[in-house]
């Protein structure tokens, strides 16, 4: 094969995007740490977690690191597959996959974080 | 002082199957590796082949594997290697083999290629030489020292399972005049480089670092033509916005 054939334009936008969530990812991560296991006094419990999680706020920036966190990781997934899967059809039919698993999750991430309310 | 090679050995023209041949020579501690296979061929065994030229690290032609590490054999003692033991030479990996050391650096050379290694000024020229400050030339200093051996694409991971990929060398070549301050090509060269068989599929592994004969900091180098490529794209951003 000729090295020219093997040339598909792009490249910069996934590097840059990966860079940018795992910058937002750590910032999130260690607020997240901060507030779970430091902020407040005693174990972890349900009760604590489920509080927070019903606030409007922490569903916004729980809904912000699942889009972080599913973006990093599946463009990660996409780097794997482009560069171990040569044969172009499987590739393709792979990252069809890949994303399509990405927008499940994440939907249903979405969708559990929103609806989420305390019974008592 | 008696010492044994073991040398990896294929002819495929002849339907021979890859195997190690070992050889016993006396040598000295200050001779190269290249003197040691010399030795071999002259007066052992005239059939085994590999490639030299200078014999003294300026052409890049005699890069092979030395007992795990690839480096010139024109450059290594055997005083540099370890006291006891065989040493064992293989070609370059990630390259096709042609006969015995030789390997086919065509498509090396292709990527090579790829980046338009020419400088490129369409100004008058001046009446003497395109003057450079010594802090422009301190920018590519490293770079112009690469002597395209092949050591770093040839230790590269990414290289052996990946073909779509440019490979450190071709990078470094790129680097070499995208930072060249009588250079005018470095936009074109970015966005030669911007494709998915550029520097992003460099993941730092480092190994064309630790093999350079040179010492060239290679990643180093790929690295910064990861973030020039983003400043170039948001240099176009900021001129067509205006
Ligand atoms: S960068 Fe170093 S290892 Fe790579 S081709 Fe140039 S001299 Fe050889
Ligand atoms: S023979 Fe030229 S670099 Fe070794």
């Amino acid at each position: 094969m000729a090295f020219v054939d093997a040339r598909r334009p792009g490249g910069i936008l996934l590097w840059f995007l990966q860079r940018l969530t795992a910058a937002g990812l750590l910032i999130l991560l260690l607020t997240h740490f901060y507030f779970l296991h430091y902020f407040q006094e005693g174990f972890v419990t349900y009760r604590k977690v489920a509080v927070r999680l019903a606030s409007p706020y922490w569903k916004i920036f729980d809904i912000l690191f699942l889009t972080l966190a599913i973006f990093h990781g599946f463009n990660g997934f996409q780097t794997v597959v482009l560069e171990y899967v040569h044969r172009e059809k499987l590739q393709r039919m792979l990252l069809i996959l890949l994303w399509t698993v990405a927008l499940v999750f994440f939907m249903i991430g979405v969708y559990s974080i929103a609806v989420f309310t305390i019974q008592s | 002082m008696e010492r044994c090679f073991k040398i990896f050995r294929f002819d495929p023209e002849n339907g021979s199957v890859p195997l190690y041949r070992e050889y016993r020579i006396d040598v000295q501690p200050d001779w190269r590796i290249l003197d040691c296979i010399h030795e071999i061929k002259w007066k052992l065994d005239g059939t085994l082949s590999f490639r030299r030229s200078c014999a003294h690290g300026v052409c890049g032609s005699d890069a092979m594997m030395i007992n795990g590490k690839n480096r010139l054999a024109c450059r290594t003692l055997v005083r540099d290697l370890k006291k006891r033991g065989v040493i064992r030479i293989d070609p370059l990996k990630g390259f096709p083999v042609i006969k015995d050391l030789i390997v086919d650096s065509d498509a090396f050379f292709e990527r090579n290629e790829a980046v338009k290694p020419w400088f490129v000024n369409n100004d008058r020229p001046p009446e003497k030489e395109r003057l450079q400050s010594p802090e422009e030339r301190d920018r590519i200093d490293e770079p112009t020292k690469c002597i395209l051996c092949g050591s770093c694409t040839s230790a590269c991971p990414t290289y052996w399972y990946d073909k779509a990929y440019l490979g450190p060398a071709a990078l470094l070549k790129a680097h070499r005049f995208i930072f060249d301050s009588r250079d005018q090509a470095g936009e074109e060269r970015l966005e030669i480089l911007n494709d998915l068989t550029g520097p992003y599929k460099c993941h730092t592994i480092f190994n064309c670092v630790e093999t350079c004969p040179k010492e060239i900091n290679v990643t180093g180098a790929i690295a910064e033509l990861k973030m020039e490529i983003l400043r170039s794209r948001l240099r176009k951003k900021s001129k067509s916005g205006r």
